[in-house]
């Protein structure tokens, strides 16, 4: 079950996605939990043929997960962070398109515009209009697949992980002799986690075994027949968690370069690149290790490391900046706790790990202080870094501390925990719990912050998309937007009066500032919520 | 009290209490001033009559007197008993003041007693009032002459019996901008744009500054009057680590 403002949010993507019925069925799976055919016949009260077909919709497109009860039957439920997602789409096709070009962005907006499509299916609809280019799009397509941009679709991927891990968790949990601990309960859950991942990836391996061998036979041999390089019968699925690996790591190299220099984001985007290929999803703690000279190898030739150091040395070798650099990131002139947690990376005898760990918790944890600095101002951000630092405190110590007068500390505790940015801990001095005789201590309860703070992103997204359904919908607006759809004003503009051209400029030009600013919003999303290592996403 | 002149043992008395530390003359030491344990009785029931001479009993049961100077017994002269007493009690509090309650508690007097006879101490410029950080709302007295201790003060940081906000961030920025030409080298040009600063290799950065050096570069750059300690420009720098300005090495 989903939130209010995540369900108000999945139910608009869903609609502007597929419309009014299948948001139909949508928002009676979200609101009312998993459901079975009939039940959700009852409540949306559609005919059965169209229930039908909206549930097709949606399980194409991966909204939807079966799952098998023994008290109900087949139940279905829905996807909230598939659909959530699906508002980073026009990114995904656009990291494509930089990465291997026009025809391997096609395939994915394809794929992406089917839900999943079987690898001659994408190749018949691209080459309709140009048969000639089949061969281009069957090596792009080879290359998105062995590089597990798309990834086949499995039985699997289909059921709800929900039950499983329940099961699978239980299962760990009956192996406990006496009362459990909360540690072995939560190795318990990470075993089951483990477990669950695992029979995914195997599943996933499955349909892609014949590809390899294929692929090789094929070389050899000369016959260049691509199509056959990727297994035909499997249906094939954008994997988006690949794709959220190249937005993580363009918001390291910004953090990077507000930290350091322009310098450092060479460095640590080569850092990036030679293990990018192993990054597979944004569960893990650290990035597989990597030598000093496969990062030098990946930085460009015309790149002058040396203008962004001061070093004593004349002259240094390439390498050496490189070294020099890793050690700046690494925190290695600071070996405090600090400055550990702001480091990007760690290095051991010539090994080198990008911590997305540390550098997730980092990048949240701006991200509250920065909606703390929105609300609240510069006095806030103190406050919740101190709290942040020391755990929790006396609303006077704070004061003094922070070197702020009381009466100021005051309203602005209170606010802030209206807000849900800190919380009180309550420790009375006698057993009455007499408030007057009970210390208030404050402190920063960071997941609960952190809940409220995406459900209050999810607010804002919804408002920016409803804001340009309602800027599209001014009846001039719409009058303008209708005559650009005949087909002799789409051919000549000189066919819309001035003041039309203007309306539409005005209309594009509001259009353009929304969606930036849903996209930096998404992007805090995205660190909240994706940015995670260590948790699970859909929890 | 009466009006005859000093006897000699008894200005002999009088000015050695008064030549003492604390003007405080112990009974031993009265011994030595006048030998004659008749005569030295006499003078010090004289002297302790005229109230120019007070019994304190001091730690260890050890009895002395103390010497009250010329004008503050002739301040004392004419006050109403209940004026002493409050004096007195101001008096002892020193400089850390003493709150009305208290001296309620302590006198056992009314609390319009109390009211007149602060009244017309602070007339006399005997006492004065002061307002204390912590409890802004008390009415504090402590003796018109003293300067209030840090405690009540709150240190440099308050002008006023106010947090002086505008002081901290003052300093603090200067703190800021001492540290900042400390760690970053030299610009080869004029402007760069922030994303191109050149920074320090490892083994190049110089020392970084201390608080100890902080603090001297305040003290001397005299941008303020107020003395500040060390231990106040670590609150300062507490402060600028927490706004995420400056790190800790």
């Amino acid at each position: 079950m989903a939130d209010a403002e995540t369900v108000r949010l999945c139910t608009q993507v869903v609609h502007s996605h597929f419309g009014p019925l299948t948001t139909n069925i949508a928002t009676a799976l979200l609101h009312r939990g998993r459901l079975s055919f009939p039940q959700l016949l009852r409540y949306t009260r559609l005919k059965p043929r169209t229930v039908r077909a909206a549930i097709l919709v949606l399980v194409q497109h991966n909204l939807l997960w079966h799952a098998q009860t023994e008290e109900e039957g087949e139940v279905l439920e829905f996807n909230t962070t598939e659909c959530l997602k699906r508002m980073r789409f026009g990114r995904y096709v656009w990291l494509v398109e930089n990465m291997f070009g026009n025809a391997a962005a096609e395939i994915v907006q394809l794929v992406l515009d089917h839900g999943k499509l079987r690898p001659l299916d994408i190749i018949s609809q691209l080459s309709i209009y140009d048969p000639k280019n089949t061969s281009v799009y069957s090596q792009a397509l080879y290359k998105l697949v062995s590089e597990s941009y798309l990834k086949p679709s499995t039985l699997l991927s289909h059921q709800s992980p929900r039950d499983k891990r329940i099961k699978y968790e239980a299962e760990e949990r009956a192996k406990l002799t006496g009362f459990p601990t909360a540690r072995e309960l939560r190795e318990a859950k990470e075993v089951a986690e483990a477990r669950l991942k695992r029979e995914e990836e195997e599943a996933e391996r499955v349909g892609l075994k014949p590809k390899p061998k294929d692929q090789l036979n094929h070389r050899s041999s000369k016959k260049k027949v691509a199509e056959e390089v990727v297994d035909d019968d499997v249906y094939f699925r954008v994997n988006l968690d690949k794709f959220d690996v190249h937005i993580r790591n363009k918001l390291i190299e910004t953090a990077v370069e507000e930290r350091f220099n322009r310098y450092a984001v060479v460095v640590m985007r080569a850092t990036l690149k030679a293990t990018e290929s192993k990054q597979k999803s944004l569960s893990d703690a650290r990035s597989d290790p990597c030598s000093t000279n496969a990062i030098v190898m990946h930085i460009p030739d015309d790149e002058d490391l040396s203008a962004g150091l001061a070093s004593n040395s004349k002259k240094p070798s390439n390498a050496s900046l490189v070294r020099q650099y890793l050690g700046l990131m690494a925190s290695a002139d600071n070996p405090t706790p600090a400055g550990r947690a702001a480091s990007f990376l760690s290095h051991s005898d010539n090994k080198v790990y990008v911590e997305f760990d540390i550098i997730s918790r980092r990048l949240r944890r701006r991200v509250l202080e920065s909606v703390a600095r929105e609300r609240h101002g510069e006095d806030a951000v103190r406050i919740i870094r101190l709290l942040l630092d020391v755990g929790k405190m006396d609303e006077k110590q704070v004061a003094k501390v922070a070197m702020m007068a009381n009466k100021d500390v005051r309203p602005l505790l209170s606010a802030m925990s209206s807000d849900c940015l800190i919380s009180t801990q309550e420790i009375a001095k006698s057993t009455d719990h007499n408030p007057t005789r009970t210390f208030y201590l404050w402190h920063v309860d960071l997941d609960r912050a952190y809940s409220t703070l995406l459900s209050s992103l999810y607010k804002t997204l919804f408002n920016i998309s409803a804001r340009r359904q309602a800027e599209q919908e001014e009846p001039e607006i719409r009058a303008v937007l209708a005559k650009c759809e005949r087909t002799d004003v789409a051919q000549d503009e000189k066919l819309l009066t001035r003041r039309e051209r203007e309306l539409l400029s005005e209309w594009k030009r509001r259009r353009e500032k929304l969606s930036v600013l849903e996209m930096r919003v998404e992007e805090a999303v995205f660190i909240l919520r994706d940015f995670a290592p260590g948790r699970n996403s859909d929890e | 009290m009466s009006s005859r002149k000093l006897s000699a043992d008894e200005l002999k008395l009088h000015q050695a209490a008064l030549a003492a530390h604390d003007k405080i003359l112990a009974v031993k030491d009265a011994e030595k001033v006048v030998p004659d344990a008749a005569a030295r009785t006499a003078a010090i029931n004289f002297l302790l009559g005229t109230g120019m001479l007070k019994v304190i009993a001091s730690a260890g049961g050890v009895t002395a007197f103390r010497a009250v100077a010329k004008n503050e017994m002739d301040i004392k002269k004419d006050m109403a008993p209940e004026e002493a007493m409050v004096l007195s009690h101001v008096q002892a509090s020193g400089n850390e003041g003493i709150w009305t309650k208290h001296l309620k508690a302590k006198t056992e007097l009314h609390q319009t007693v109390i009211d007149r006879c602060l009244k017309s101490l602070v007339q006399k410029q005997l006492v004065k009032s002061i307002k204390a950080v912590r409890h802004p709302t008390r009415k504090i007295y402590m003796l018109a002459h003293l300067e209030p201790s840090v405690e009540l003060t709150g240190g440099p940081w308050y002008t006023d019996n106010e947090l002086d906000a505008e002081f901290i961030k003052l300093l603090s920025s200067a703190c800021l901008h001492y540290i900042r030409d400390r760690s970053f080298p030299k610009q080869n040009r004029k402007r760069v744009s922030p994303n191109q600063i050149r920074l320090y290799a490892i083994g190049a950065a110089p020392s970084y500054p201390s608080a100890q050096q902080i603090q001297l570069f305040l003290s001397k750059s005299k941008i303020t009057e107020t003395e500040l300690g060390v231990e106040h420009v670590e609150m300062l720098l507490r402060v600028l680590e927490l706004d995420g300005e400056i790190e800790k090495v």
